[in-house]
């Protein structure tokens, strides 16, 4: 078929139009790029390859008759046992690579995804079997054995295949876990492997795509193009996506308009982009040459910062991204003091002032090395305490803050319960409509108070429609008042 | 031109991850989809990242068990062509974006004036083809700027032969209104 064809179908007009595109000069493409963009697409055909299976996986595939599967498992089984095998299961369950135990462990693995024929627990055994393989590429990787890696490697791509394959008929089989470690893994492995690692996970999201600029980041709201994307615990962000990036979303769109979102990677850097920085307080983990502090995953900058870095500690670790590497890069550490337990706040008048301590509402309270103090501190102020509970079960304060002493109570509804006690306490509290009563009593003549009256008045006059927080501050208005009084 | 056996076979060796056969695929359809995407996009640069987009997904769709098992050639024009949408809705193209669009190649023998006619009114058709419905924007595209027939375009379409006659039908309608506005 030629290209005239098809145009005999339009009239005049438009066969000019379509002429004009078709007719224009694709620009010859540089040589060079052209060798290097089929050199990239081979260098992904590699990367992409599906794992080998070893002799015993291609095998065990084939194995499809459920009696033969059986039957093989019994005869495993009975030599087993017969060789005092169960002892070796059990003492090969934390081999690694390297020792002869590790080929009973993954001959285990293998009996038991034969046996299994629920399709949901092969999805189990696939998933606990993917997680091994990352603990033991995460340990091999921490000695330095890197010559045993690649195989590993292999196999947990082999688990993750069979699970992304599974997954597509079971919507609720969560692989978050393992996406979140094979994500964590991703610094640390090769570049080559990085990729199919990589990709691996990108495969196992089934949402649909999203492409777009990402405008605003505010909390877990995002908006791309104009279009609102919603995050959640589960979300998956690759990179950190700024402002201005092109970013690719895979999710949902919701009934609302908006998306959820499974996975957001940057399709495209922003120009000019300055380095970006944040700093994380949590309790770190370590993970080989990774550490963790939440759900960031970082490197060091100098492996120096190792010496601050005790596992378990709580520590204040400034980051910095490397967009090269694509992986934060801890620059520096504070150490902060460990707490646990409950948080609580109280509020009351400062009573004394020492410089480790203050007291409040008639107690001593001890301030943590690091505790921040807002605003001027003096006794007679009126402030919050953010209490923390250390370990030893001791109450530290963490922050002071001295409060707008009338604002902030109301608002905290603390003045109200105050209030309401005075009331009782001096008789005055009544049943019934208090409203009419409470803003008759503001004294006429000061300004503030007329002020508050006239607010008074004015709320209680649409009282019986109003409702929520308009209530609430009508009524705060009419306690002012009386207060007043 | 490959036939369709031939392609079909082509196909069930890259879904066998021979590396031949994918390398085959690429040198095979990515001249065709880099011109169709230059002629969507009117930007080498774009035109470029679209392909190797393209191909990108291509392999990551067999990698997971899915992806065309026939009619290859009609999959990657279709994904050639959603990239172009996603792009258009990514960021709108600035009808003033045309100094930064690669410059217009003169064809041998035309005058100045001619070139310029058919310079905007390639950029028109193209500007009118973002705006029409992103299903009968590809049936015209594949028709009238690819050759394709009414079968491969109902292939890349997911549709019936009927159902693509009666978008280009729709399409042409919309297309003449969307020439006759100045404001495009």
């Amino acid at each position: 078929m030629t290209r005239e064809e098809p145009w005999m179908e339009l009239d005049e007009e438009l066969a000019r139009y379509f002429r004009a595109l078709a007719a224009e000069e694709v620009p010859e493409r540089d040589p060079h790029r052209v060798q290097e963009a089929r050199r990239h697409y081979r260098a992904m055909v590699r990367a992409l390859r599906p794992p080998r299976q070893t002799l015993w996986e291609t095998w065990l595939a084939r194995m499809q008759q459920p009696a033969l599967r059986w039957a093989f498992a019994f005869v495993l089984l009975l030599a087993f046992l017969f060789t005092g095998g169960v002892a070796v299961v059990r003492a090969a369950e934390g081999a690694l690579p390297g020792s002869p135990l590790y080929t009973v462990k993954r001959w285990q693995e293998n009996l038991l995804l034969m046996r299994a024929r629920d399709p949901r627990v092969r999805a189990q055994l696939h998933q606990r079997f993917a997680q091994r393989r990352i603990h033991e590429l995460r340990d091999l990787l921490a000695r330095g054995q890197q010559q045993d890696s690649l195989a590993l490697l292999e196999n947990l791509l082999y688990h993750v295949d069979a699970l992304a394959q599974m997954a597509q008929g079971e919507p609720g089989l969560s692989q978050t876990d393992l996406v979140a470690d094979m994500q964590m893994l991703a610094p640390v492995v090769d570049p080559q492997h990085r990729q199919a690692l990589l990709q691996t996970i990108n495969a196992l999201y089934e949402g649909e795509r999203l492409v777009g600029v990402l405008v605003q980041r505010q909390g877990t709201e995002w908006t791309i193009d104009g279009t609102q994307v919603v995050l959640t615990p589960d979300t998956l962000v690759q990179g950190v996506p700024r402002a201005g990036d092109v970013v690719e979303v895979v999710g949902r769109p919701m009934d609302d308009g908006r998306w959820q979102a499974q996975w957001i990677r940057v399709a495209a850097r922003a120009e000019g982009e300055a380095p970006l920085e944040i700093s994380i307080v949590g309790e770190v983990q370590r993970q080989g040459r990774t550490w963790r502090i939440d759900r960031h995953t970082f490197v060091l900058a100098d492996p120096a910062l190792a010496e601050a870095l005790t596992p378990g500690a709580l520590v204040e670790v400034h980051l910095r991204w490397d967009p090269q590497a694509e992986v934060w890069k801890a620059v520096k550490v504070e150490p902060k003091t460990s707490y646990r337990g409950q948080v609580r706040e109280i509020y009351g008048y400062l009573e004394a002032l020492e410089p480790h301590r203050v007291r409040v509402n008639g107690t001593w309270w001890t301030l943590a090395p690091e505790a921040e103090i807002e605003g001027p501190l003096q006794v007679g102020a009126y402030v919050e305490l953010e209490l923390w509970q250390d370990a030893q079960g001791q109450w530290l304060v963490l922050e002071v803050e001295v409060e707008e002493e009338e604002e902030e109570r109301y608002e905290s509804g603390e003045h109200e319960n105050e209030i309401e006690h005075e009331e009782e306490h001096e008789g005055k509290h009544e049943e019934g409509p208090a409203q009419e009563e409470l803003s008759l009593s503001a004294t006429p003549g000061d300004a503030e108070t007329e002020g508050v009256s006239e607010d008074t008045q004015e709320a209680g006059s649409s009282s019986e429609k109003a409702s929520g927080d308009e209530g609430s501050e009508e009524k705060n208005n009419e306690e002012s008042a009386k207060e007043e009084e | 031109m490959i036939s369709q056996v031939d392609e079909t076979r082509l196909l069930e060796r890259a879904r066998a991850w021979e590396e031949d056969a994918l390398l085959q695929i690429y040198d095979l359809y990515r001249p065709g989809l880099y011109r169709y995407a230059y002629r969507l996009l009117g930007q080498a640069e774009e035109a470029e990242e679209c392909v190797a987009e393209v191909f990108a997904r291509f392999l990551v769709a067999l990698r997971r068990g899915q992806g065309p098992r026939r009619h290859l050639k009609a999959y990657l024009y279709r994904m050639v062509h959603n990239w172009v949408q996603d792009r258009f809705r990514a960021r709108p193209m600035d009808p003033l974006d045309d100094a930064e669009r690669t410059p217009f190649m003169r064809t041998a023998g035309s005058t100045t004036e001619e070139e310029a006619v058919r310079r905007w009114r390639a950029e028109r058709l193209r500007q009118a083809l973002q705006r029409l419905p992103p299903r009968q924007a590809q049936v015209l595209s594949l028709r009238f700027l690819q050759g394709f027939s009414f079968e491969e375009i109902a292939e890349a379409v997911g549709t019936s032969v009927g159902a693509v006659k009666a978008l280009q039908h729709r399409g042409l309608e919309n297309l003449r209104r969307l020439l006759k506005e100045e404001d495009l």
